[in-house]
């Protein structure tokens, strides 16, 4: 027998982990009930900049991601982690750096994001201080997971931590390469890729980011708790391996299916949804191991509140991830894409899942790190049914909005014309939806309320955390290879090489689909090249970047028919070779602005900005009128220029050199069109007459076009010449 | 239930056991499905390319819809419209299109007064309004309305706008030139 010693685990990160995630929770639902009040009824946009619908809506993602989520996923990796390899955490310092850390990269991004700095890519939009940030915290997050394995008294890593490895390997590879930009100041930066490339590199994170972030650490958890939950062997070690590898290997690929029908180049289309179909399987494995590990222990599920909160989140990951290979089809995504069915999709994901999965391990975690009971399991019991329907009204609302509006945006009539031209007019037909699923936002939200008062009640009756939990484990343990275990078994103690492995796993996705994106340029037809914004158009897109337009406006007219009877010509890969970042966006909740220059008048737009409902009656867009009172900081656009000329936007010495006066003197132009149709007031330096710049520009920066043209002569100095 | 005992491994981490079952034979059915159902898809369209490209589809569909809207206009024509027919066909079209910018009776706003009797670029004859509303003055912001609009909804349109000239509704200052009847 080997000798004993005692360790002692520690339960007060965990603790804090928990509750900060559970007090991050609130900040997510809250910013989420909002955003849904302000779709359904724009006056709920308050006409406060940092309070508008474009603001929020990045504010509730990253606040749901990775808040109250990773919050969680910390919480209950520290707390499986130690137990699992019977160990306490390598370091107490770096387990409080991190912790302490995460929180301040939260309170930046609640700060940072209303008021409008912002990268305008999805679920990175933090600027580059808080990347860098993002970045050595996950460092010291992976130092102490990597050196608590280091130190283990358990020979075999158990399924759970395989799922942690690759968490901490992929999050990484992503967050870096999906992060590399040149700072144009203290809070904004370009990134180095554009237009197709950005798209890509965007999607491979922002897919992987749903894989690696809500998807591998969670199945981990699942993997400890419920088996300790019900208290059963988990079902399937082997499904486990064939599960876990195929998940790993496979997810990494799905990500152009955000970019079905767009000039994407169509054999990574063709690999993004066909990997997306192969991950339904691999998707699945993970779901019955789940339930299976329930087999004679199904009536916990009526007793058990924690059990139901447990199972029914893995009901709702296996709802998701037969969904997500359903949209990934072409066709499917021609009707769902830019619709409320993705938010169905991915709420079900983000409530059901990794809500209601964060909720039950929270419920397991807290009475034992207390060392008491809940205070009320009715309340418990309370918190699930209520919970559970607002997904479901969530879910079914936004199922009904998002397929009746992609029907309605893709009615051809008998004569070959669309059926409802008209955008506001499919707007119209789901703005009921957009009540019914608030109401199905407050219901969730009153759960949570539910726990939290639970919870309160729970800590405060206990005599106190236990801080430090002692156990008694082996004192050494022999890692050395065992050639009679399987291949797998033996991988299993050889930690290094298995996180190689994982890393291989994901690189080859990877480098297969991006590396070749990365020349694409140098292929573009000279037909499809584009001269590249004018300085004051660019001051323009930092206004429409920082404002979030992109949020509900996409710039990216599909292959097919009814987008191009919609908008016109389908965009090429040249139209936005100089998009630093791309603006191609995800969600229409307004119309697509590709081909939006020029189609109305300067006049429209600075009213239409200014109050939608003056132009389109039945808008739901909120008006932006202090970009009126905002300043365009034309010196700056020196060193913007130059920063993008340095990543491959072809201007010239001249153009960077006079970026200001050239903006300028376009500026004049446009507060004089202005002007003449009897705007009054001084203008000409308004963020507004930059982002009239910029919309005119959109779709009319063909070499051929005059106007275009005639713009870059504006350069003082005549440096027109390309 | 009975097996678990045999397939129980001696696989213990903080309490949790694992069993050895079988791969359930659906789901693998399922992953190798998918997984040769990826491989031909590619082959078919990637590799072989004897499937259409999107761009292929594309112009296809585009070819299809044109067919559709050249048998319409052959096809169509049939059932007589009355003049107040068409003229209140017209006002329905004018109100949802084109009285976000010419006001709700022509009065202007964002565009130019339609009812002052003053044009800008053309004589304000119906043949001359018809080639505005269907090709627009793309640079001063008037849609080409026919990507829009149905042929019998542009004839309608049009005939409205005719209506309302010389109305002289209170609003935008006229520009352009006076033209005659």
């Amino acid at each position: 027998m080997s000798q004993k010693i005692q360790v002692r685990y520690d339960n007060k990160i965990v603790a804090f982990f928990v509750l900060a995630s559970i007090f991050w929770a609130g900040a997510a639902f809250l910013a989420g009930v909002l955003a849904a009040l302000q779709l359904a009824y724009w006056p709920f946009n308050f006409e406060l900049e940092w309070l508008t619908f474009s603001r929020i809506r990045p504010l509730h993602t990253n606040a749901a991601i990775f808040a109250f989520a990773g919050n969680a996923i910390f919480a209950g990796m520290y707390h499986s982690t130690q137990r699992l390899l019977k160990t306490r955490l390598f370091s107490d310092a770096l387990s409080w750096i991190h912790f302490w850390g995460w929180q301040l990269i939260i309170l930046s991004a609640a700060i940072t994001l209303p008021l409008g700095f912002s990268q305008s890519k999805e679920y990175a939009e933090l600027e580059w201080p808080i990347d860098i940030a993002i970045t050595l915290i996950w460092v010291v997050f992976a130092l102490n997971f990597f050196g608590t394995i280091v130190k283990r008294k358990e020979k075999h890593i158990y399924v759970a931590i395989w799922f942690y490895i690759a968490t901490i390997v992929t999050v990484a590879v992503l967050h870096i390469v999906n992060s590399l930009e040149i700072p144009v100041g203290f809070l904004q930066s370009y990134p180095i890729f554009g237009g197709v490339q950005d798209a890509l590199v965007q999607w491979w994170y922002g897919h992987n980011a749903v894989a690696f972030f809500l998807t591998t650490p969670f199945l981990g958890l699942m993997y400890y708790y419920i088996p300790k939950a019900v208290n059963r062997p988990v079902y399937s070690y082997r499904l486990s391996i064939v599960h876990f590898w195929s998940l790993v290997f496979i997810y990494i690929w799905a990500g152009p299916h955000h970019l079905l029908y767009t000039s994407l180049p169509d054999w990574a289309q063709t690999l993004g949804m066909i990997f997306s179909l192969m991950l339904w399987a691999p998707s699945w494995g993970g779901m019955i191991n789940g339930l299976l590990t329930l087999r004679g222990a199904w009536h916990l599920l009526r007793t058990d509140p924690i059990v139901k909160f447990l199972v029914t989140a893995v009901t709702f990951y296996g709802m998701s991830t037969f969904e997500g290979p359903l949209l990934s089809i072409k066709s499917v995504s021609l009707l769902a894409h830019y619709s409320d069915w993705i938010i169905a999709h991915v709420h079900g994901g983000a409530l059901g899942w990794n809500g209601f999965l964060s909720f039950g391990m929270f419920y397991y975690i807290i009475p034992k790190i207390w060392k008491t009971k809940m205070y009320s399991t009715r309340l418990m019991n309370y918190h699930f049914w209520i919970g559970l329907s607002g997904i479901l009204i969530y879910y079914i609302s936004m199922w009904a909005s998002g397929i009746t509006q992609g029907l309605m945006w893709r009615a051809i009539d008998d004569s070959g014309y669309l059926v409802y031209p008209d955008f506001v007019e499919t707007v119209m037909q789901i703005a009921p939806l957009y009540w019914v699923r608030a109401v199905g936002g407050i219901l969730y939200l009153t759960g949570y309320v539910l726990a939290v008062y639970n919870i309160v009640k729970t800590i405060k009756s206990a005599n106190a955390l236990e801080a430090d939990e002692t156990v008694e484990v082996n004192a050494t343990v022999d890692l050395s290879v065992d050639k009679s275990e399987g291949f797998h078994r033996r991988l299993e103690g050889m930690v290094t090489i298995f996180s190689v492995l994982v890393f291989l796993s994901i690189a080859v996705g990877s480098i297969l689909e991006i590396v070749p994106t990365l020349s694409i340029h140098k292929y573009v037809p000279q037909s499809d090249e584009v001269l590249p914004y004018t300085a004051l158009e660019q001051a323009g897109r930092d206004v429409f970047v920082t404002e979030g337009c992109y949020v509900c406006h996409s710039q990216q007219i599909q292959k097919h028919v009814s987008d191009v009877l919609r908008y016109g010509p389908a965009s090429t890969i040249g139209e936005s070779i100089y998009d630093h970042p791309f603006q191609w966006g995800s969600k229409r909740t307004g119309p697509d602005l590709a081909r939006v220059g020029r189609k109305y008048p300067d006049l429209w737009h600075f009213r239409h900005m200014m109050n939608p409902r003056s132009m389109v009656e039945k808008s739901i867009m909120p008006s932006y009128p202090w970009l009126l009172d905002k300043k365009v900081d034309f010196y700056s656009l020196r060193k913007k220029l130059s920063v993008l000329k340095m990543v491959g936007v072809p201007y010239t010495d001249e153009q960077v050199a006079q970026a200001d006066r050239w903006a300028e003197a376009q500026a004049d132009e446009v507060a004089a069109s202005l002007a003449k149709e009897g705007v009054e007031g001084e203008i000409k330096g308004t963020k507004l007459v930059a982002l009239i710049a910029y919309l005119q520009a959109l779709g009319k920066k063909s070499k051929d076009d005059e106007k275009a043209k005639a713009h870059l002569e504006l350069v003082p100095g005549g440096g027109g010449e390309q | 239930m009975e097996d678990d005992k045999n397939l129980m491994l001696d696989h213990e981490y903080d309490g949790i056991q694992e069993l050895d079952n079988n791969l359930p034979n659906w789901w693998l059915w399922t992953f190798f499905g998918a997984i040769i159902f990826a491989f031909l898809y590619w082959i078919h369209y990637d590799v072989s390319q004897s499937g259409p490209t999107l761009d292929q589809e594309l112009a296809q569909g585009i070819a299809r819809v044109e067919q559709h809207r050249k048998n319409a206009q052959s096809s169509g024509g049939g059932e007589e419209v009355s003049e107040e027919e068409m003229l209140a066909a017209g006002q329905t079209v004018f109100r949802n299109y084109c009285a976000a910018c010419h006001g709700q009776k022509g009065e202007g706003g964002v565009g130019p007064n339609l009812t002052d009797g003053y044009w800008i670029y053309e004589k304000g004859a119906p043949d001359t309004i018809k080639g505005l509303v269907t090709k627009g003055i793309l640079d001063k912001g008037m849609p080409a309305w026919e990507s829009m609009l149905k042929p019998n909804e542009i004839d309608a349109v049009v005939k409205y706008v005719s209506s309302i000239r010389n109305t002289n509704e209170k609003g935008k200052e006229p520009q352009g030139n006076k033209v005659d009847e």
